[in-house]
C-alpha cells in the first residue's frame, strides 16, 4: 500500500469536513494510506501577511514533522500547499535563514532537512495513482454533466514556484473530472480567484469575486462546479447562500469538492463522499446519473 | 492621496532598498510601470492604490503613503499579478513585503489579529469546534490529529507574534 503523511490544515476542519471525509473516501478506495501527521498546526498562510517569520516558522516545523515521518505529505487545502512549498524553497535558496530556523526547531527535537514533498491531493490522483489508472476505476458516468473546473489560485500561482500545470491553461483538474465522462465547459473567468482571503479584511470585497465568478459560471451553462480547494469550496458552497442574499440573487449551482465527484463516479454513494453536507443541494448532479439524493 | 503634490523633501529614497532587502521583496527594483499587474490584478478597480501605483510609491520613496494605502490588505494573493509580470516582478510578495512592515509600524489590522491570537491559543487559525468535531464522529473520521499548541505558542514566541498581535494591536 502506498503511504502519505496526511495534513488538514485548519479550514477543512473547521468548516468543511466533507472534504477530509470524500478524500479519505476515495483514497482508501484506491489503495493509498494516508497518515495523519500529528503535532502539526497553522502552516502560516495567513499570518504570512504581517510576519514573514512567524509564517517561515510555522510552516517550517509542520515540514519538519513530515520528514521525521520519512513520507511524502499530502495536503488538501490549495494554500497550504503553497505556503508549504514556498516557504520549502526559501529554506533551501537561503541557507542562513535554514540555519536560524533549525536553530530554534532544535529545543523541540526537530529539523528541517527539506527531504519530504508536498502534494496536493489532484497531484496524488493525477501523477502518483495516475490518470488512466483512476479512468480504469470509474464505474458510473456522468455524460451529459457540465462543470466549471475551478483551480485554487495557489495551486496554479505563482507557477515558477508552485510547479503545478500551465497556469494559463491549465488540464490536470479538467482532464480529472472529464475521466468521468463530464464536460469541463470554457467559462471565462475560470482562472480567477475565489476571493476568500480578502474576507477577513472586508467582506463584502471578497464576496465581490465569488459572486462574479458564479455568475459566470451560470451563464456559460454549468450545472455545477468542481474545485480543488477547500477555501474555494467555502467561498462558492458554504458563503452561496448569504453572497445570494446579499445581493438579491439566485444561484443555485452546486459545488463539488473534486474527490467527491470522484468517489461518487467510483460508485460510492452520495453520503459516504458527504454530499449531505454541502451547503448548496446537489440534486442537479445526481439527477445526471440517475440517483436519488439520500 | 495620490493627487496631492509629493514634496521632494518627504521622499525616502532609500526605502525601495528596504523593500528589496526583505526575502518577499526582492524583485521590486526590477519594475517598468507597464501596469501588466494592474489589468490583471480583480480588485484594481475597488482599491484606494493600484498596484503598479503601490510599486511606483516603493521606487519614488514614498514610504508613508505605500505603508498607509488600504490596497495592501485588500490583496487577494492570487498571484496574477506575478504571474503574468513581464518583467519577473514577484508582486504578491512584495505585498506581503510591505504588509509586514505596516503591521510593525501602523498596527495590525483587527481581522488578522484575531487569527494570530487563535494561533498563539490553540496553534491553529480557525476555532475547530466541538460541533465539528462531533460531527466528525458522525462521519466515522478519525479524531482530529494532535496539535502541539503548546510547542507552536513557545517557537512564536520566540518570533515575537505576542508582541505583534496584542491587544489592539501596533503602537
Amino acid at each position: 500500500m502506498v503511504k502519505y503523511s496526511y495534513f488538514l490544515g485548519c479550514q477543512v476542519p473547521a468548516r468543511v469536513n466533507y472534504c477530509d471525509l470524500s478524500a479519505r473516501r476515495v483514497t482508501e478506495a484506491l489503495g493509498i494510506e494516508l497518515l495523519d501527521l500529528q503535532g502539526a498546526g497553522c502552516c502560516g498562510c495567513y499570518l504570512r501577511s504581517i510576519d514573514f517569520r512567524v509564517a517561515l516558522t510555522l510552516a517550517s516545523r509542520i515540514m519538519a514533522l513530515a520528514d521525521k515521518t520519512g513520507l511524502d505529505l499530502v495536503v488538501l487545502c490549495n494554500s497550504c500547499y503553497s505556503t508549504l512549498v514556498e516557504v520549502s524553497e526559501f529554506l533551501r535558496e537561503n541557507p542562513e535563514l535554514r540555519t536560524e530556523i533549525n536553530e530554534l526547531l532544535a529545543s523541540q527535537d526537530l529539523e528541517y532537512k527539506g527531504r519530504a514533498k508536498v502534494k496536493d491531493i489532484i497531484q496524488i490522483f493525477y501523477n502518483d495513482y495516475g490518470i488512466k489508472k483512476i479512468s480504469s476505476e470509474i464505474t458510473r458516468s456522468f455524460e451529459g454533466l457540465k462543470v466549471a473546473v475551478q483551480y485554487g489560485c495557489h495551486l496554479l500561482r505563482p507557477s515558477k514556484n508552485t510547479k503545478f500545470d500551465n497556469p494559463e491553461a491549465p488540464r490536470i483538474l479538467d482532464d480529472l473530472v472529464e475521466v468521468t465522462k463530464a464536460k469541463s465547459i470554457y467559462w471565462p473567468l475560470k482562472l480567477w480567484c475565489c476571493g476568500f482571503p480578502t474576507l477577513p479584511m472586508n467582506r463584502e470585497m471578497g464576496m465581490s469575486l465569488a459572486r462574479n465568478k458564479l455568475k459566470d459560471a451560470k451563464d456559460a451553462g454549468a450545472d455545477c462546479m468542481v474545485t480543488t480547494c477547500p477555501s474555494c469550496q467555502i467561498s462558492f458552497d458554504v458563503l452561496q447562500p448569504s453572497t445570494a442574499k446579499f445581493y438579491g440573487e439566485k444561484y443555485n449551482l452546486p459545488v463539488l469538492y473534486y474527490p467527491q465527484l470522484l468517489g461518487l463516479a467510483m460508485d460510492m454513494s452520495p453520503k459516504e463522499v458527504g454530499l449531505h453536507l454541502n451547503r448548496v443541494s446537489t440534486e442537479p448532479i445526481l439527477r445526471v446519473t440517475g440517483e436519488k439524493a439520500s | 492621496m495620490t493627487e496631492k503634490t509629493v514634496r521632494a523633501s518627504d521622499l525616502d529614497p532609500d526605502f525601495k532598498f528596504e523593500v528589496a532587502k526583505t526575502y518577499e521583496g526582492k524583485t521590486v527594483l526590477w519594475c517598468v510601470q507597464c501596469g501588466m499587474c494592474t489589468s490583471n490584478c480583480p480588485y484594481s478597480n475597488l482599491w484606494d492604490v493600484q498596484p503598479h501605483q503601490v510599486i511606483k510609491m516603493v521606487l519614488l520613496g514614498m514610504r508613508e503613503q505605500a505603508i498607509s494605502c488600504k490596497s495592501i490588505w485588500l490583496c487577494s494573493t492570487c498571484f496574477m499579478c506575478a504571474e503574468r509580470c513581464p518583467q519577473g516582478v514577484e508582486l504578491g510578495r512584495v505585498m506581503f513585503a510591505l504588509k509586514n512592515i505596516a503591521a510593525r509600524e501602523k498596527g495590525v489590522p483587527e481581522g488578522y489579529r484575531q487569527i494570530g491570537q487563535q494561533v498563539i491559543q490553540t496553534g491553529r487559525a480557525m476555532e475547530i469546534t466541538a460541533l465539528r468535531e462531533k460531527e466528525r464522529e458522525r462521519l466515522g473520521l478519525p479524531k482530529m490529529p494532535r496539535t502541539d499548541s503548546e510547542a507552536i505558542r513557545n517557537m512564536l514566541q520566540k518570533v515575537k507574534l505576542d508582541e505583534l498581535v496584542k491587544e489592539k494591536g501596533g503602537k
